[in-house]
């Protein structure tokens, strides 16, 4: 209810049309500064017409009649035809759509999860006379025969889909969205190899300060590892926090990157 | 019939918007309503203002922002050096395109 109450505030009404012609000009590849201009000029069109129709307090019938005498936002598809040419139907603002690159990435990358849990954890399975079976299940190891060739090329193929979808949207001028999921393709194996070389730095800083704690300065080139491999949590905690803070900082940067990027075309 | 209408109009914006600014400096509604009285032209607001951004990039009109008292500032136009020369250059074309067009369609 609030919802369709919120759709007829005269508001509402003149940025859903101010938005439509904007994706109108960058589906025919309007540069954002242009588009700005343009939707500018429209929306002082729209204020002055109002001012001249209702004064202060323009109603939403007064948006309504005053956006019923402008242009369809479909006639910015094109520059100066589709306002004049009526005997052309108007093609209509081709609606943005997810990158199917992207979708493919993103579809790819838990192939990499579903074959290391298969590998990792044997589901067990009882013998002919109840006793435990050798090896795991032989549905276990027909599956990761087929994920195989899948979960380990996912990591390249995640990653190259990605940055290859993130370029087609950049360029797309609105026609293509789905950046935020292009970006996480092409970050997402990046960082967790980044993530486990950030766990084995610590492993090796604390495998060294404990073997400096116990056996002094002369054991600085013989780190500790098995004091640490018995008790990781340490490591673990700070490869964690670590990981979050890097990852969190590279995310942004790379998403300022190419959100900004894309906003500039 | 009306393609090549619509193609004729499409062609004569930009000089029809670069005569417009050639009386002074305006915001885009103003220059639409300059634009108004040549009704035949068929120009509204999605082919003008796309034309001025164009132009604005092309740094053949300049614009400067000054607040409107009805919202958003308005953006004023005004021709530059480059644009009062294209204009010049595109009447100089019009006027000999529409002296052969007018010999050539003159009835008998």
């Amino acid at each position: 209810m609030a919802g369709s109450e919120n759709r007829s505030d005269p508001e509402h009404l003149i940025t859903e049309h101010l938005e439509t012609i904007d994706r109108a000009l960058a589906a025919r590849g309007m540069p954002l500064t242009e588009r700005r201009s343009v939707t500018g000029d429209v929306e002082a069109q729209i204020r002055d017409m109002l001012e001249e129709r209702a004064g202060d307090e323009p109603t939403t019938a007064d948006v309504e009649a005053v956006l019923g005498m402008l242009d369809a936002a479909e006639s910015y598809v094109e520059d100066g035809q589709a306002a004049t040419d009526e005997s052309t139907p108007t093609t209509g603002v081709r609606p943005s759509r997810l990158s199917r690159v992207a979708v493919v990435g993103a579809a790819w990358a838990p192939f990499t999860f579903v074959m290391l849990l298969l590998w990792l954890v044997a589901v067990p399975v009882t013998g002919p006379h109840g006793s435990p079976a050798p090896g795991p299940a032989w549905w276990q190891i027909a599956a990761l025969v087929v994920l195989l060739p899948l979960g380990s090329l996912a990591p390249f193929a995640t990653t190259i889909l990605g940055w290859i979808a993130v370029g087609q949207i950049r360029r797309s001028a609105g026609r293509l969205h789905g950046l935020g999921l292009a970006l996480a393709d092409g970050l997402l194996f990046p960082l967790l190899l980044l993530d486990i070389l950030v766990y084995m730095f610590w492993r090796v800083v604390i495998a060294v300060a404990v073997a400096w704690k116990t056996l002094g300065i002369a054991a600085l080139g013989r780190p500790h590892y098995a004091s640490v491999d018995r008790n990781p949590m340490v490591v673990v905690v700070l490869a964690a926090i670590t990981s979050v803070v890097v990852d969190w900082l590279i995310v942004r940067w790379a998403w300022r990157k190419v959100a900004r990027n894309e906003g500039e075309r | 019939m009306r393609v090549w209408l619509a193609q004729l109009r499409k062609g004569l914006v930009e000089p029809c918007v670069l005569g417009a600014l050639r009386q002074g400096e305006a915001y885009g509604y103003q220059i639409l309503q300059r634009l108004g009285g040549a009704e035949s032209l068929g120009i509204s607001e999605s082919t003008v203002y796309p034309v001025l951004a164009r132009l604005a990039a092309q740094k053949l009109v300049l614009v400067r922002e000054a607040p409107s008292p009805n919202g958003p500032p308005r953006r004023y136009y005004r021709l530059t050096p480059a644009g009062r020369a294209r204009l010049a250059h595109m009447t100089l074309c019009w006027q000999q395109v529409a002296s052969v067009v007018n010999e050539l369609l003159k009835e008998g």
